[in-house]
């Protein structure tokens, strides 16, 4: 669907904003699964939920355009990251809940994903690296 | 083809009050059906990765937030409910604030009796007091802090046996370590003729003649008496799908608002491994002495993509942070929150939470953020990083003036929940929606059973009183001999 098309190009480059900058160690979003894993999430949303962040992507898309003449996703990754700080202290609640909306699940699904753990320190989970020996499961009986 | 089943109680929920429930009733000799509208997790597909885990033990995959979406809300889904994937603390709720329940009738059998039904629950769930080698740096700083500050604490007692100390409890133990309520009760009420049906919905419940109808999408359930705990924020839900309680169901409702404070050290802390919430920081917990007021400081989530779906600032603050993550400690604010959230149903059937911190509770958050800041300086952190927007880091305790004069309005503060409690409480009053015997008042034979039933927030995580209560309502029950 274009719209989701478009509601995904607005995410990463909303991704890009939140977490990259000049001294970056972390790997650019674009060389991530980011965009994949955004997708999982957007889909995993309830339907109004997922309604809302398609209308929050649009109205960004629209702020964009009236204040720098170009729509978000084509946007200078610094300026759409001053963009997104205006909207984090807009006086109206609906700019700053999809600030929040956006902050939330940009960060998460581009940390989620093991190519940014290195730079983090994060040497991730334990199975198949380090062995544990794991005890018996409860047995419940048949839950058919 | 609806499938129909029969038995003596039919319990909706299988999270620690329903469990609890279940497994009391099955012991002595009931004929029990535990409905479950969530799957059975098996713990051997459990991947340690929060984007596989998250969408799996959590309502909404970990989404759901207030109707306003200020600030998360999470529960868990599925055969155990939240006790598939919380920490492992294991504390009974503090005897003031018995005593506070108890005089509005909120106790099924008084103060005495549910203290000693907790000393039960405590030892089903094999509850011991985490070892001192077994306090992960993250929790260590807390008690180097809270030292430092003269603020009492607590070394938390856990339900975990043999723990390796991996650290992924909060999104499902893949060595079945934690003794979750699949092994506290459900695993010994299946021994004693429990049935449990999983994916297993329910959408209401109709009283007729002698018997009572549950239904669900391709299920019917008749039985002589219905136990609901299907959680604080659904159990609301159900009751008035069925046209079942007072206009108040669900007013009430509390959350433990979680304020997030992180902390950067010189040393590697590496906040993610080891066994969380090992140190309870008491000292500012008034409800301890007096029933009422205060917050507990205690670590908070550490996995890397719920940390940075937290952390404050843009570019190069959420890099630079992210880039030092193993230097971070996780704390935060647990509040005992005395002012009231609401649930009512969605369209959709999904609840819709109404709730921000206001009066003495916002007063009590910020109080706590700036006592938790304080307490990691105390224990060597260089900067803190706060949930404010407007003040996302501080570099020394000077830089805390004017925490209180910053807004506090909706998305000006990062917030969470993972303890929705009393939105239907117990209670003697003609207010109340619950009778102190468990059954929900203008019923005849659906009681309660879950932690819809506190009167007010408990204040500590809500295990274990939830468990009691479960198992309280079916000893009350089972008293009246009226199954």
């Amino acid at each position: 669907m274009e719209s989701d098309h478009l509601m995904g190009r607005v995410l990463v480059a909303a991704t890009e904003a939140f977490v990259s900058s000049d001294d970056n160690h972390l790997p650019p979003v674009a060389d991530t699964a980011t965009a994949d894993r955004l997708a999982a999430l957007v889909s995993q949303l309830p339907p109004d939920q997922r309604r809302l962040l398609r209308m929050g992507t649009r109205a960004l898309q629209g702020i964009s355009l009236l204040r720098y003449g170009r729509r978000f996703h084509r946007l200078p990754t610094d300026r759409a990251r001053r963009l997104l700080q205006r909207l984090e202290r807009a006086p109206l609640k609906p700019l700053r809940r999809l600030h929040r909306v956006l902050k939330m699940l940009c960060q998460y699904a581009y940390f989620a994903g093991e190519e940014t753990w290195p730079a983090c320190g994060y040497g991730g989970p334990w199975l198949g690296r380090i062995d544990v020996a794991a005890d018996a499961a409860p047995d419940v009986g048949d839950l058919s | 083809m609806t499938r129909e089943l029969r038995c003596q109680v039919c319990v909706i929920g299988s999270g620690a009050g329903g469990s609890a429930a279940a497994a009391t009733l099955a012991a002595a000799g009931r004929d029990v059906v535990l409905l479950e509208a969530g799957p059975h997790h098996d713990p051997s597909t459990f991947d340690q990765r929060e984007t596989t885990m998250m969408p799996r033990l959590f309502e909404d995959g970990g989404l759901t937030a207030t109707r306003d979406q200020s600030m998360a809300v999470m529960s868990g889904r599925g055969l155990g409910g939240s006790t598939v994937h919380n920490t492992g603390l294991a504390v009974p709720a503090p005897r003031p604030v018995l005593e506070r329940w108890a005089e509005g009738g909120g106790l099924p059998l008084g103060v005495e009796g549910f203290e000693a039904a907790q000393g039960e629950v405590m030892r089903r769930l094999g509850a011991r007091v985490v070892d001192d080698d077994e306090i992960n740096a993250n929790n260590r700083v807390l008690a180097d802090g809270a030292r430092a500050r003269g603020l009492e604490f607590i070394i938390a007692r856990h339900n975990r046996e043999r723990c390796s100390g991996c650290g992924y409890c909060m999104i499902g133990c893949a060595y079945n370590k934690k003794r979750n309520a699949l092994f506290a009760w459900l695993e010994g009420a299946v021994a004693n003729g429990l049935r449990i049906v999983v994916d297993a919905p329910v959408d209401r419940i109709l009283e007729r003649g002698d018997t009572t109808h549950v239904r669900g999408r391709d299920l019917q359930v008749q039985a002589e008496e219905v136990f609901i705990a299907a959680s604080a924020l659904r159990t609301p839900l159900l009751l008035r799908r069925s046209g079942l309680g007072l206009r108040s169901v669900g007013t009430n409702l509390r959350l433990h608002p979680f304020a997030p404070v992180a902390a950067l050290f010189d040393d590697r802390i590496a906040a993610w491994r080891g066994v969380p919430q090992s140190v309870l920081v008491t000292g500012d917990a008034r409800f301890f002495h007096g029933g009422r007021g205060g917050w507990i400081l205690m670590a908070g989530a550490a996995g890397p993509a719920a940390t940075a779906a937290f952390v404050p600032g843009h570019g190069r603050d959420v890099a630079q942070l992210m880039g030092r993550y193993e230097r971070l400690a996780f704390g935060g604010v647990l509040l005992h929150d005395e002012g009231c959230s609401s649930v009512r149903g969605r369209r959709d059937g999904r609840p819709a939470v109404k709730s921000w911190p206001r009066g003495e509770d916002r007063d009590g958050l910020v109080a706590g953020i700036r006592s938790l800041a304080e307490l990691y300086f105390a224990a060597g952190a260089r900067q803190v990083f706060l949930p404010f927007t407007r003040r996302p880091r501080v570099n020394s305790p000077a830089d805390l003036d004017g925490l209180e004069r910053l807004p506090f309005r909706p998305y000006d503060v990062t917030l969470s929940s993972v303890h929705p409690q009393a939105s239907v409480p117990m209670g003697a009053g003609r207010d109340a929606p619950v009778l102190p015997d468990g059954r929900v008042r203008g019923a005849r034979r659906v009681r309660v059973a879950d932690g819809s039933l506190f009167p007010g927030s408990v204040g500590v995580p809500p295990q274990v009183a939830i468990m009691t209560y479960g198992m309280l309502v079916a000893q009350v029950m089972l008293a009246e001999g009226s199954s």
